[in-house]
Parts: structure tokens; C-alpha cells; sequence
């Protein structure tokens, strides 16, 4: 008898305990994408939460016409409370696990973001993977912009930001990665920056930062100089203009070291090196077969280092170390960082950059030479 | 304890051993007199209900002799010709009344004859089918062996099924079957050693296995646990099952059953010991190891590579089968967030307006597809077509449609289903454990599932057949047992039996060189 008790006390500490905190998916509110945006000192967020019955799966799909998304704009003093404010519409439970993107107002970055990242790390349902991004549009905007291929712009903004390596147009930034520059010995960060054309999502340059506010902007071209430094680059194309005629290469595998070297006179300045494979995709003016392979080669090293010369001479002047320089030269020399600590700002502005860029073509297609004579 | 008292309450007050029972009339030994008249006094007596019992009462010279069988057990033609033809042709006027050896040296043309000298005895013989043979003035009687009942060919087995292997399957026949074994196993050492288990069925059962391999203990351990037997009737080997499990209790099996000669032959060459039930096609196998479950007779038949990986699939399925359900009422309840995003809002559009928990519908889902299995399994072969278009169509696609059940749901039942079928040996089991599992999930959730399988792990780990433990050679870890595990090792590589099988005779084939 006292097994009998025993087992069925235990089964009714399971059953009658009922299922505590389980929550079944119709209930979920699921949210795939947060804006800030901020006007004055009103916090006003916009919730992007799929509407499930909406996505098209095949013949049995949704109602056409009908968007697979809502957004959901809430105001408040948080983003916290903007954010659970969603509940009082939807009546679901606000499911911020799958949220994909934080998308920021440029005023809200300018105005210091480190408010958000702290809600966005401490919340023990939002990831670290989030990706962030800067646009000069409302949120709002950018979550009801076109995305033809993925039906939730927010998946759209995600798959924008996962390839980034291999489009050599910006570079994936997550919370996580902000953080870690934050935490970095005076780093600035990089945030993709977008805006929209035709109502569809693009990607402009960078949105730089100096802690965490907002200081200025890169252009693509600007973008591109500083990518061949800090980027972890998988693909892209690099256009090379040799007497007027172009010739397009891929690149295949970059490597680039970059590191700071103590001079025995006390100077302190920086190498990099960038080594790399790429593939010839077109050259209509036959350049490869006039003027040879090597003479190419030397053209594209030129024309790389002067693109990245080019953009750190003006982020130079922007005053904002988005390539790490201070963390690295901490890194080898803690002393030596902390003598030149206070005065890093300026010592960047003036820092010696030695750029060597190294590159092979290691195919030119399934062609030999071009067909035109 | 909890089992006594089940025990007591369900069997009321007669659950002890030894309150009285009736007698049966042949509980006294009762001796053959030299008077035919007063025998057969005795056994019409007994037999006065039973109307297939046939009494011939025939002239053996100027004797008086009779036998007695059973109508439809034996062969009448062998009953006629061998016994009452030659002994009514074969003897003269002036045969004497002791002159029972001669009939069985010279009259009787029979393999199988034996002498008895009680009435119990001739008894025994005439039930299972025997002739029973007595005479005036001779204080003995003859069983001679006139076997001939119906029974049904051997043919392909239902289960175990395989595409390359023998088709050959056990039947009902004690006999025959045992005789499949001996046609694959064509050594002296192959013993047969016969109990009768049942008050009133006497069921014969027959302990098969190879003298210079098994170990002794195994056997007498056997023995013992089936000469303890008594209860009125056995029917199949299944009833056997309980009296030789190590632990009862425990819903896993530890005894193995097979339909198929070759396998049982494979088991009692590795050590093992073959029980054979007669009456029953499925002969059982100890001890068991629990990766049985997972073996085929193809495996050992086809290249070892493949046989490998049909054992991984084996094992995935087993998995997926107690798992999937459960895991998908965890992750859909509990842990969307370990849900990958696409999949999330399919699930999500597919869920979206079923009125019932996930939970339920699992419930309700397994809970139909075991009572359309029952029904196909029971129902007559023509009206089972019904029962699949029933489930395929009403069930499945109508449930959805409906909007009664999510379309994913559907799809984790059906895999759990399917899956089980792939290793037929724990189908029961399995059913089980994804119950118990099932509610554990949607309790608490993944640590549900968790403090489940590790439960069942315990439970696996402290189970023993016949001494030898469930997991083996798993845990207790023995490397050189792992070459027929998920890992099949081809034929040249498998030197020796499985460890503490065979002790006296462990070595299973030499290196040639």
C-alpha cells in the first residue's frame, strides 16, 4: 500500500502540477524584427510579429494579398516596455527568441544606443546573433518595405546581413560583435547602413561608431578600403580600370594580417599585409594576354592599396579607430598602450598605415583569351 | 507489496497455492490388472464424456485384446494396418497370454513402441495421440507410436520477414520444429530435452541447445525455472515468457522469441538455449541481450558494411520512434526558441486555429493509430483495405483539413508509428515508452524527456537475463562483443562467441592462414 500512495502521489504532483510555463505556439506572438526609432526623448518602437496563417506555404497558403507580417508601433520610456506593450494589441505572448534584426533610427544612434544593447543582452529570450543596422528611414519604413523574395523584410534584412562576406558591401555586425568592440581598448564599430529605394531595402555604406554613438557615415567606396583591413571577405568583385579598359576579378581567398610594429625610436605604426586568390570573371580587352599576368597583378596591388590609403586617410580624419589599431598595439605592448591612451585620438589621426597588397590570379576562366581580336 | 496486494485483490480469496481443488480421476496410480474386462471398466469410466475416444475390442489368436486411441489424433490407416491387422492375422490360436515381447519383436511394425503397467501411463500415451495397446492375462499395456494428426506446412513466416534468407518458418508441431533445428544443427551435442508443463494440457516443451557450448548453469537454471511451473494449462510459448524472465516487472522483454529456424539455430551456436513450446511457432531464445532486437538474420547474410548500416537505421528508429512525438510536444510547447525560424512560422501557420494542445493532439493521434493497427490486426483480411483508407484518408488528411490537427503533427505521428515497426522485437515496448515519455514532455517539457531516458537507461542497466546483463556488451563495455553490436564485423572477423556464453567453448572459428 505504501508503494501504491507513493506512486500515485507522484502522479499527481505530474498531472495536477499542470505544465507550468509551457505556452503553445498559436499563443506566440512571434517577433522577427525590432526598430527604435526616437523622437525627442519618446522612445517609439516598431514590432515586426509574423502572422502565421498569412505565409505561403504552397496551395494551401494564407489568403492572398493578405501580408505575412504586422508591424506594431508602441511608444514608451523603454524599449522594454514598447516592446511588451505588443501583448496589449495582439493578446499573444510577445516571443522575442527569433528576433532577427534591430533596426535604429539614426537619430536614436546618434543619441547613444548602449540603452538598447543593454535590453538586448540581458533579455534572456533575445540572442546575441541579433544584427543591427542604421537607416536614415523610420523603422517603420523599413519593415513595410518590399521583399519580394523572402515575404518578411526582416528575414530579408538577415539574409542581407549573412552575406556580407561574400558581397564586399558591408560587414555582419550582432550585438555580440558591438559588445566586443565596445569592450575593446577605444574601437569604433562599423553598422551597416540602409535606406530605401523604390521602397526596397538597400545597403549604403556603414554607419560608424564611436562607442556607442553614431559619429558619421562611410560610403560604399569608403566602406570597401576598410573591409580589405578588418572584413572577412569570402567573395565580391573587384572592377580594375588599366588605360580605360576594365577587366573584373572575384575574389576567391583573401588573407590579411594586420599588425602593429614598435619601432626601436619609439614610433609606433601599423602593417598590413593582404594576400589573396582571385579568379578573372571578365576581361573583354584581352588586358591579361597585352600586357601580361604580372603587369595586372601590379595594377590590381596598386589600385587596392590606394582604395584603402583612400578611406583611411578620411576615417583617419574622422577620428574614430574602426580598425582596432589601439586594441591591437594593447594587445602587443599593454605598456606602451598605456602611456599613449589619452592621447590615442589624436595619435590615430596621425598613425602610420604601411599597406602591402599581395594578389595572384589563379584562373582566368575556361577561356584563353578574349574572342574579339 | 503493491503487487501482493493486486495479486490478492484480483484473485480473491483463492490466490493461495493450497486451497482445495477437485480431484482429477486419474490422481491415484492406477495398475493394469490381467483382466481386459476390469481395464476397460476403468477407462470407459474415465472417458464416459469423451466421444473421440475409441475402444476396439479385437482377437489376438484366441486372446482378447483391445486399443484405445483418440479419433483425429492418430493415423487410423498406421492404426489399422500396424496394429489390429497384424495382431488379429499374425498370431495363432495357441498364442500364449505372456507373450508380450513377441508381439512387440515380431507382430508390431512400429518405430516408437513402449511397454507400460499403469493405466496413468497408457493414458498419457492415448491423449497425445498414441496407440494404447493391452491384452487379457498381460498385467501390461502397449503405447505404440501412431501419431497423425493435422497440422499445417511449413511456409514463410509473418514475422521477421527477410529478402535474402531462409523462408522456412516454425510452425505449431513440436516435432517439426524441432526437427528444423535439427536439420540446420546436425551434431550429437544438439540436446532436446523434453518437460510436459501443464496439469491439464501437458504441454510438451523441449529445451534445445548445443551440449558443448551452452553453459550447464544456463540450462539447469532453465530447467528449474520451468519444472517450477505449475499452473493447468500452457498455449504458447508467450505464457512461458513470464515464468523465465529475470524480472517481470520490467516491460522489456528478456527472453527472445523467433518464428524462424535460422535464427534460433544462430542463437543456440552462440551459446544460447532454445525453449520450443508445442502448439506455438515462436520459439524462445535465452538469455537476451537487448541489441537483439536490433538484429535481422539478413544482417549476417549480406555484405557487413550494409548490414551496419541497417543496423544504425535500426537504432535511429528505435529512437525516433519514442522520440519524435514527445520531442515535438517539447519543442512546440516548451522550447520554440530551439526551433529553427522558417520552420517556426510553418509550424506556427499549421497549428494556428487546432483547438486542442499539442499534447492532446499527440494523445489523440497515437491513441487513434493504435486502434487502427488493432483493427487491421484483428479484423478478416478482405475488410482490412477499409481500416487502411479509413486511417489514411479520414484520419490523416481530413484531420487536417478539418482543422482538427496540425499538418507536422500528422507527419511526427506517422514517423513514430513507422518507425516502430522496424524493430518488431521491442514493438510493444516502444509503445509504452513514448507514453510515459509523452506526458513527461508535455509536463515539464526537454528535462521531461531527460529525466525520462535516463530513467529507462537506469532501468535498461539494471536488467539481467539469466545472469548475463540486458546491455551487454555495451555496459558492462566489453570491446571484443562489439564486433555484433551497431558495428556488424564481417564473417572472417567474428572469431569468437559472445562473452559468457560459451565458457567451455568460446572459440567460434580459426584463423586459416
Amino acid at each position: 500500500m505504501k508503494y501504491f500512495r507513493i506512486t500515485v502521489s507522484l502522479m499527481m504532483i505530474m498531472v495536477l502540477s499542470g505544465c507550468w510555463s509551457s505556452r503553445e505556439l498559436d499563443e506566440l506572438a512571434v517577433v522577427m524584427g525590432i526598430g527604435i526609432d526616437k523622437s525627442g526623448d519618446h522612445l517609439e518602437c516598431c514590432t515586426q510579429v509574423i502572422v502565421p496563417q498569412n505565409v505561403g506555404s504552397g496551395e494551401e497558403g494564407g489568403a492572398h494579398g493578405e501580408k505575412p507580417y504586422t508591424n506594431f508601433i508602441t511608444e514608451g520610456k523603454e524599449l522594454s516596455t514598447c516592446i511588451s506593450k505588443v501583448s496589449d494589441t495582439t493578446g499573444k505572448y510577445v516571443f522575442m527568441s527569433h528576433n532577427l534584426i534591430a533596426v535604429l533610427d539614426e537619430d536614436a544612434a546618434s543619441d547613444g544606443i548602449y540603452k538598447y544593447l543593454d535590453y538586448l543582452m540581458r533579455d534572456n529570450q533575445l540572442r546575441l546573433s541579433v544584427c543591427l543596422f542604421v537607416t536614415d528611414k523610420s523603422p517603420e519604413e523599413v519593415f513595410n518595405a518590399e521583399a519580394p523574395l523572402f515575404e518578411i523584410p526582416s528575414i530579408n534584412l538577415s539574409k542581407i546581413s549573412e552575406g556580407f562576406p561574400e558581397s564586399l558591401s558591408g560587414q555582419n555586425v550582432t550585438v555580440l560583435d558591438f559588445i566586443n568592440n565596445m569592450m575593446c581598448k577605444k574601437k569604433g564599430s562599423l553598422v551597416p547602413f540602409i535606406t530605401l529605394v523604390d521602397g526596397k531595402i538597400k545597403v549604403c555604406g556603414s554607419a560608424v561608431f564611436n562607442g556607442d554613438k553614431m559619429t558619421g557615415r562611410l560610403d560604399e567606396e569608403d566602406l570597401k578600403g576598410v573591409l580589405w583591413i578588418i572584413g572577412d571577405l569570402k567573395g565580391g568583385d573587384i572592377v580594375l580600370d588599366i588605360n580605360n579598359n576594365t577587366l573584373s576579378l572575384r575574389i576567391g581567398r583573401i588573407k590579411s594580417k594586420t599588425f602593429p610594429v614598435l619601432d626601436k625610436n619609439g614610433e609606433i605604426y601599423i602593417k598590413a599585409e593582404i594576400r589573396g586568390d582571385l579568379y578573372l570573371v571578365s576581361d573583354d580587352a584581352n588586358m591579361i594576354n597585352t600586357i601580361g599576368m604580372d603587369a595586372v597583378v601590379e595594377k590590381l596591388n596598386q589600385s587596392v592599396e590606394k582604395e584603402i590609403l583612400t578611406s583611411l586617410s578620411k576615417t583617419k580624419k574622422m577620428g574614430v579607430d574602426i580598425y582596432g589599431f589601439g586594441d591591437m598595439i594593447y594587445r602587443k605592448n599593454p605598456a606602451v598602450w598605456r602611456a599613449i591612451e589619452n592621447t590615442w585620438e589624436n595619435r590615430f589621426k596621425e598613425i602610420r598605415v604601411d599597406i602591402s597588397a599581395d594578389f595572384s590570379i589563379i584562373e582566368t576562366g575556361s577561356i584563353i583569351g578574349s574572342v574579339k581580336k | 507489496m503493491l503487487r501482493d496486494y493486486l495479486i490478492k485483490k484480483l484473485n480473491g480469496v483463492f490466490y493461495k497455492r493450497d486451497e482445495p481443488q477437485s480431484q482429477s480421476p486419474l490422481s491415484d496410480e492406477i495398475k493394469i490388472s490381467g483382466y481386459l474386462n476390469t481395464n476397460l471398466e476403468i477407462v470407459r469410466k474415465i472417458t464416459k464424456n469423451c466421444s473421440d475416444v475409441i475402444i476396439r475390442e479385437f482377437l489376438m489368436g484366441n486372446i482378447r485384446a483391445a486399443v484405445i486411441y483418440i479419433d483425429g489424433l492418430v493415423n487410423t490407416l498406421s492404426v489399422d494396418q500396424t496394429v489390429i491387422k497384424t495382431l488379429m492375422y499374425g498370431t495363432d490360436d495357441n498364442c500364449e497370454p505372456c507373450c508380450i515381447d513377441e508381439i512387440i519383436n515380431k507382430l508390431i511394425v512400429s518405430g516408437e513402441i513402449k511397454k507400460v503397467n499403469t493405466v496413468n501411463d497408457g493414458f498419457e500415451g492415448f491423449l497425445s495421440g498414441d496407440t494404447f495397446l493391452m491384452a487379457d492375462g498381460i498385467k501390461e499395456g502397449l503405447i505404440i507410436n501412431t501419431k497423425g494428426f493435422e497440422k499445417r506446412s511449413v511456409d514463410d513466416p509473418q514475422t521477421d520477414s527477410v529478402i535474402r534468407g531462409s523462408r522456412e518458418g516454425f510452425i505449431e508441431n513440436i516435432r517439426t520444429n524441432t526437427a528444423l533445428l535439427r536439420r540446420r544443427i546436425k551434431s550429437v551435442s544438439l540436446c532436446v530435452e523434453n518437460i510436459k508443463i501443464g496439469r491439464e494440457t501437458k504441454t510438451a516443451v523441449d529445451i534445445i541447445y548445443l551440449e558443448n557450448v551452452a553453459n550447464s548453469e544456463l540450462i539447469s537454471e532453465i530447467k528449474r525455472r520451468l519444472i517450477k511451473i505449475d499452473i493447468d494449462g500452457i498455449l504458447d510459448s508467450g505464457y512461458l515468457q513470464y515464468f523465465l524472465d529475470d524480472n517481470p516487472k520490467s516491460v522489456f522483454s528478456l527472453v527472445d522469441s523467433t518464428e524462424k529456424p535460422d535464427i534460433a539455430a544462430a542463437k543456440i551456436l552462440e551459446g544460447r538455449a532454445a525453449v520450443v513450446v508445442d502448439g506455438s511457432p515462436f520459439v524462445l531464445t535465452a538469455p537476451m541481450y537487448f541489441g537483439e532486437s536490433f538484429q535481422s538474420p539478413e544482417d549476417y547474410y549480406i555484405h557487413s558494411v550494409a548490414a551496419t548500416m541497417l543496423r544504425v537505421i535500426r537504432y535511429l528508429s528505435f529512437f525516433v520512434s519514442i522520440l519524435a512525438l514527445p520531442a515535438y510536444v517539447a519543442l512546440t510547447t516548451f522550447h520554440q526558441e530551439l526551433i529553427p525560424t522558417q520552420l517556426l512560422y510553418t509550424m506556427a501557420a499549421a497549428e494556428s486555429g487546432t483547438p486542442f494542445a499539442s499534447f492532446i493532439e499527440a494523445l489523440m493521434m497515437t491513441v487513434v493509430f493504435e486502434i487502427l493497427k488493432e483493427a487491421g490486426v484483428r479484423l478478416p483480411k478482405p475488410v482490412g483495405q477499409a481500416v487502411s483508407i479509413v486511417g489514411a484518408l479520414v484520419i490523416g488528411e481530413t484531420a487536417v483539413s478539418a482543422g482538427l490537427i496540425g499538418a507536422p503533427m500528422v507527419i511526427a505521428v506517422s514517423i513514430t508509428a513507422v518507425t516502430a515497426f522496424v524493430t518488431p522485437a521491442q514493438a510493444n515496448t516502444i509503445v509504452l515508452l513514448r507514453y510515459i515519455l509523452l506526458v513527461l514532455s508535455a509536463v515539464l517539457g526537454g528535462f521531461g524527456i531527460t529525466v525520462g531516458l535516463l530513467g529507462i537507461l537506469i532501468h535498461l542497466m539494471s536488467l539481467k537475463s539469466f545472469g548475463t546483463p540486458y546491455l551487454a556488451p555495451l555496459a558492462p563495455l566489453r570491446i571484443s562483443d562489439l564486433k555484433d553490436t551497431v558495428f556488424l564485423a564481417p564473417v572472417r572477423a567474428r572469431l569468437t562467441r559472445p562473452h559468457g556464453l560459451s565458457r567451455k567453448n568460446p572459440i567460434r572459428q580459426k584463423l586459416s592462414d
